[in-house]
């Protein structure tokens, strides 16, 4: 872009060169009166170095040779454009060629007294290039003598030819290393055009001379490239063992890292409790458009219906383009509030002159998230943006908000506004995308990493008001994670099966997922989470001093690959790594790859720490180079990003093998994790004996009462194992610097130590382990009976064990880990105790409920319950869904009386049994007993397969009333090709739906 | 190694990226950014130029943090006449930078001269080049200057399984 407006462009290749390029960027603008870009790369931006930051450091030199115009080249008035071309094309691009000379901007690094092959190269790539021959054994030394010359460019553009020549001087071949465009290979091949043809050096870079790929322009570049691409060139007049072994290496890593396997992918995901889990919605039948921000992510959520999407400040006009072709009526189009002050409000505008039918959803958070939490630019308030969307003829305006007390009463003079509450956001989309012309809906609420940092600060209220899940009333439906869209939102294994929890160290308190559809979540309202409680021995036996492990030693450079999952502090332990090196005057560089990570996303960060800050090339670590790997997530450290760094006999792992659930999981309630084979992953490139794989997550929540600790947790784990080349004293002093949280990170860094030193003073204070036992047959039928003699009666356990017995005996099976047998006795007992309200009462009123609330929460608090109880509760107008009220702690009460009352069940007095739900499911226990009766002779047919299938189905019968409703019609499709497969001599009978009416 | 690394200790503070008695600071490529101009600041000084500095950008990947960052250094950009006003958008911060090199053709000038610098992120640098094409070719202030900070992605990452 720069070289269009003939602005000259220098590109640093690090920090360092941030600031020595920045001063000469200037000097070179003051001298040649042009603009000057400094390219800002990722790697650079992202990285941490300890930096020279003497101002003396560089010294300009100014051309005595150039002639500048007698009135020189600077900005004046008054001013012709022709005399400004002039200016431009005749003297400052030369200007600044000159003064790139003058100062060495660009330079010869290596060279040879009979040059053969050259690389020229740029920024970034200089490192990776000096790297890629470090890796391969070649040092100056070896240069100078194979011939090997390299020349680093500190002003791509323009290039400056004489140092240029000078470089091309002599050479056969030369290799052009840059990013992306080839803006120098161009350059460079223009100025050789005309030497002679036989001194004329071959270039090749992003092809080789017969146009096969080389160095591809459409990936960032890394030293195992680039090395590979130097390798191919320089083997044909020069061999050495190092250079081949690395070249090996490199092509059998790269094998290895394409071979496929099971994994699962982190898909960066909206924050716990984030407005726009609600906000992005549309309703059945429509669709969305997107746009810059972080509600860009909406666009790869599967329920979002959110298409394409726009630069900043195009939001909608795309539509005016597709409306008069299409037939359809009407589009909505997300608008972060950042990008509408940015520029988008001159896209409604022109939505409003086009006349298309069009919603804006503009989603006032308070803040721009996406890039840290700012306040938008000049502090637009709600008030402002409604006037100001008023004014450009917008004729039907829709505050929408979690809080509608706070509007109550405003605007009331305006035609075509109102407001509602983020509830009556369907209803209130159905309504305005029948509105002709340009609608626009204000959703407000902050934005919750906003209001998590303002809590933090205590510029919030922390509102004590927590949610908590009923376990044992839980069905696992995946109801409240849709409804929420919320990673806060995780599983809990259960021998009944996996249930829903809420990470309450991540719960940024949005309440949104109490509106899933069941009788399980309550209110705590007062109190706090419970802190752990360590015994005052107990806490001096943890948290003691330690013997000090003998650390690494930096005759080369300590390379350690963090990885983990956005959000959740990973960048934090590579920047107290650094920090703590700098403090020891060490050498040290960091560099994050984020991606759009902002939450839940995939994050690597790369640390080196040297004896200086010299010894450092590039700042990523190059493959197979790490030292340490800390992995703070499994599946971020199963990926080629981490695997790529990895060797046997180098690096050592410490890997937090904790099941944290991605976004997947919110819309597949069965979603798996395959714990099993990222682990064979890791260890299958590390070595058996170099991993460690600690459940961090569980020791740091229990321990330290909050998961967030896990990671300073894994960091003290390395340190005492001798894996961190930096002594406890520094680390903790940059823990002080770093002034979040300090006492807590210092407990869970020495929490960690204390766990290599002594692991069996941590394991004896966990507890139960967590990790579910599977269940053998026996173990299964004892459990389930006597839950059934609580249920109801033994009688009623009995028609359960006498059931499973029939199948026992007939099971061919019997002996396999997953069996009919055993299918149905989980099944058939899921039936059987149909979650009536009896029920519910009982399982909220027989004191192991209060035990887990009591192990959870500290203090006075209040219970409230989220409940829609069929016969008590209203219908929504739209859906016809049964809506869900709050009810106070006396409800406790009236559920102990209730559970009482059980003996009723099934009696003409049960007044709740007569409800069409509870009708439907006593139909599917009958229908499932008479299934499996009718299966039973066929059990040995090669069919067993089906038959297991169709005995696991009632497990996916999950949830509550409509949700249930709609699991129960799925199911009934898989049940009839299930019962197919059996070959159709089964007496099997559809599904019976009851009717509901 | 380890256990004398205690003595060995310097005493750093996150103050020392602005500070101006050191001459080594542990600092991210966006806190260069902001030291930057300082240094500029002190080379002028030291040699008798009475400079100004104006700031003035919009944030985006990868320089998501400069304004923030801008925003914490505010009494060490004070203290050397730098002047931090972030855009509306990148066009109209870049018009504003092309403004500060034209301070000193009109009287009224407190300086004998403004550097500035303007930071976008890629396409913030395309929806610019407008006001940059016009304000390269008028031109910078003699003791002036302007740096255009140009963001650009390049962790989109090796092709899968190339290491």
């Amino acid at each position: 872009m720069f070289i269009g407006a003939s602005v000259p462009v220098l590109s640093p290749a690090n920090v360092q060169e941030v600031l020595d390029l920045g001063v000469f960027g200037w000097e070179l603008s003051r001298y040649s009166g042009t603009w000057v870009a400094l390219k800002a790369i990722t790697e650079n931006m992202d990285s941490a170095i300890s930096a020279d930051i003497d101002p003396d450091r560089i010294n300009i030199v100014i051309p005595e040779e150039f002639e500048l115009p007698a009135d020189g080249v600077h900005g004046r008035w008054p001013d012709r454009p022709l005399d400004q071309e002039l200016r431009l094309n005749k003297y400052k691009i030369y200007a600044a060629r000159e003064f790139a000379r003058v100062n060495k901007l660009n330079r010869i690094v290596l060279d040879s007294p009979n040059p053969r092959l050259g690389i020229i190269t740029s920024g970034k790539s200089y490192l990776d290039v000096m790297q890629a021959l470090e890796d391969m054994g070649i040092s100056e030394a070896v240069a100078a003598e194979i011939g090997l010359r390299v020349y680093k460019v500190g002003m791509p553009w323009p290039l400056e030819p004489r140092t240029t020549h000078d470089f091309a001087e002599g050479l056969e071949e030369i290799l052009v290393v840059e990013e992306k465009r080839s803006i120098i290979e161009d350059q460079l091949t223009g100025q050789l055009y005309n030497y002679p043809v036989e001194a004329r050096p071959r270039v090749i870079g992003e092809f080789d001379e017969d146009g096969r790929d080389l160095l591809p322009n459409l990936a960032e570049l890394t030293p195992a490239m680039i090395a590979l691409a130097i390798a191919s060139r320089i083997r044909r007049f020069y061999r050495s063992e190092a250079m081949d072994q690395r070249v090996a290496w490199i092509e059998q890593k790269e094998a290895s890292l394409a071979t496929p396997r099971d994994t699962i992918e982190r898909v960066p995901h909206f924050c716990s409790g984030c407005p726009h889990n609600t906000s992005t919605r549309v309703p059945e039948g429509s669709r969305a458009l997107g746009g810059i921000g972080c509600h860009y992510m909406a666009t790869w959520m599967p329920d979002r219906e959110t298409h394409t999407f726009t630069q900043m400040g195009g939001e909608g006009a795309t539509w005016i383009g597709q409306a008069p072709f299409t037939e359809t009526e009407h589009i909505f189009q997300n608008l972060g509030d950042g990008t509408y002050f940015h520029s988008g409000i001159l896209a409604i505008r022109a939505a409003v002159s086009s006349g298309v039918n069009i919603t804006y959803k503009i989603l006032y958070n308070d803040a721009v998230a996406m890039t840290g939490g700012q306040p938008i630019d000049g502090s637009l308030s709600v008030e402002d943006l409604i006037l100001q969307l008023r004014g450009e003829g917008v004729r039907r305006i829709a505050l929408v908000t979690d809080d509608t007390e706070q509007w109550r009463g405003q605007f009331r003079d305006l035609a075509g506004y109102s407001l509602h509450h983020r509830d009556e956001m369907d209803a209130l989309q159905k309504e305005l995308r029948e509105y002709r012309g340009t609608s626009v809906i204000v959703y407000q609420q902050t934005c919750a990493a906003e209001k998590r940092r303002r809590r933090k600060k205590g510029a919030m209220a922390d509102p004590a008001r927590f949610l908590f899940i009923n376990d044992e009333v839980c069905e696992g439906c995946g109801d409240c994670s849709v409804k929420s869209n919320c990673l806060s939102v995780i599983p809990k294994e259960t021998a009944l099966g996996r249930k829903r929890q809420i990470d309450q160290s991540a719960c940024n308190k949005d309440y949104s997922c109490a509106r899933g559809f069941c009788p399980s979540f309550v209110t705590v309202i007062g109190g706090s989470l419970r802190k752990p409680e360590v015994k005052q021995d107990a806490t001096e036996t943890i948290f003691d001093p330690l013997p000090d492990p003998e650390l690494p030693t930096l005759d080369h450079p300590w390379n350690t690959v963090v990885t983990g999952v956005g959000g959740t502090g990973v960048l934090t332990i590579s920047a107290l790594i650094a920090m703590a090196a700098h403090i020891e005057g060490k050498g040290c560089a960091t560099m994050n790859q984020t991606g759009l990570a902002q939450k839940f996303g995939a994050v690597v960060s790369h640390v080196r720490v040297s004896e200086n800050q010299d010894d450092i090339r590039a700042v990523r670590i190059p493959a197979g180079e790490a030292d340490l790997l800390l992995g703070c997530d499994l599946v971020v450290t199963s990926t080629y990003e981490a695997m790529g760094k990895v060797a046997h006999h180098r690096t050592r792992a410490v890997v937090n093998d904790a099941e944290v659930p991605t976004a997947a999981f919110i819309l597949d309630p069965d979603a798996q994790f395959p714990t099993g084979a990222m682990k064979e992953k890791i260890t299958a490139e590390t070595g058996e004996d170099a991993c460690h794989f600690i459940d961090a997550t569980r020791i740091a929540t229990r321990l330290l009462g909050d998961s967030i600790g896990s990671n300073l947790f894994m960091l003290g784990f390395a340190w005492q194992q001798g894996l961190v080349p930096v002594s406890a004293a520094a680390l903790e002093q940059a823990i002080e610097l770093n002034g979040v949280a300090v006492e807590f990170n210092q407990r869970a860094f020495t929490l960690g130590r204390r766990f290599a030193h002594q692991p069996d003073k941590i394991l004896a204070r966990l507890g139960t382990t967590g990790e579910l036992e599977p269940q053998g047959l026996d173990e299964v039928i004892a459990d389930r009976v006597d839950r059934l003699t609580e249920y109801q009666s033994a009688t009623y356990a009995d028609r359960y064990r006498q059931q499973v017995q029939r199948v026992r005996a007939a099971d061919p099976g019997v002996e396999k880990d997953t069996s009919v047998s055993l299918a149905v006795a989980h099944n058939l007992y899921k039936l059987m105790a149909i979650k009536d309200e009896y029920e519910v009462a009982r399982l909220y009123s027989d004191g192991s409920f209060r035990r887990k609330l009591e192990e959870t929460f500290q203090g006075d608090f209040q219970l409230r319950f989220n409940l829609a109880p069929p016969l008590f509760s209203k219908r929504d107008p739209q859906t016809g869904q049964l809506l869900k009220r709050e009810f106070g702690p006396w409800m406790m009460t009236a559920m102990n009386w209730l559970a009482r009352l059980r003996f009723l069940r099934g009696t003409r007095f049960d007044l709740f049994g007569y409800s069409a739900e509870r009708g439907q499911e006593r139909a599917d226990l009958v229908d499932y007993e008479q299934l499996i009766d009718s299966i039973l002779p066929h059990l040995d047919r090669g069919n067993y397969r089906a038959a297991l299938a169709l005995a696991e189905l009632p497990a996916k019968l999950r949830g509550f009333g409509h949700v249930k409703d709609r699991n129960r019609a799925q199911l009934s499709t898989q049940r009839e090709a299930l019962l197919q497969e059996l070959g159709g001599e089964i007496a099997g009978s559809p599904v019976r739906f009851v009717d509901a009416a | 190694m380890g256990r004398d690394m205690g003595q060995a200790l310097k005493t750093v503070s996150l103050d020392d990226k602005y500070a101006l008695d050191k001459t080594r600071a542990y600092m991210t490529g966006i806190e260069a950014l902001v030291r930057l101009p300082i240094l500029q600041h002190q080379r002028d000084r030291k040699r008798g130029l009475n400079t100004a500095g104006f700031i003035s950008g919009y944030r985006g990947s990868p320089l998501g943090g400069v304004d923030q960052a801008m925003w914490k250094a505010r009494p060490w950009l004070d203290r050397h006449d730098i002047h931090f006003q972030p855009g509306v958008n990148e066009d109209l911060a870049a018009t504003a930078v092309w403004g500060s090199q034209q301070t000193n053709l009109f009287e009224g000038a407190k300086y004998d001269g403004v550097f500035g610098m303007w930071y976008g992120k890629g396409p913030g640098v395309d929806r610019s080049m407008d006001v940059i094409k016009h304000a390269n070719a008028f031109g910078t202030a003699p003791h002036g200057g302007v740096l255009a900070v140009a963001g650009r992605n390049t962790c989109s990452s090796a092709p899968r399984y190339r290491c």
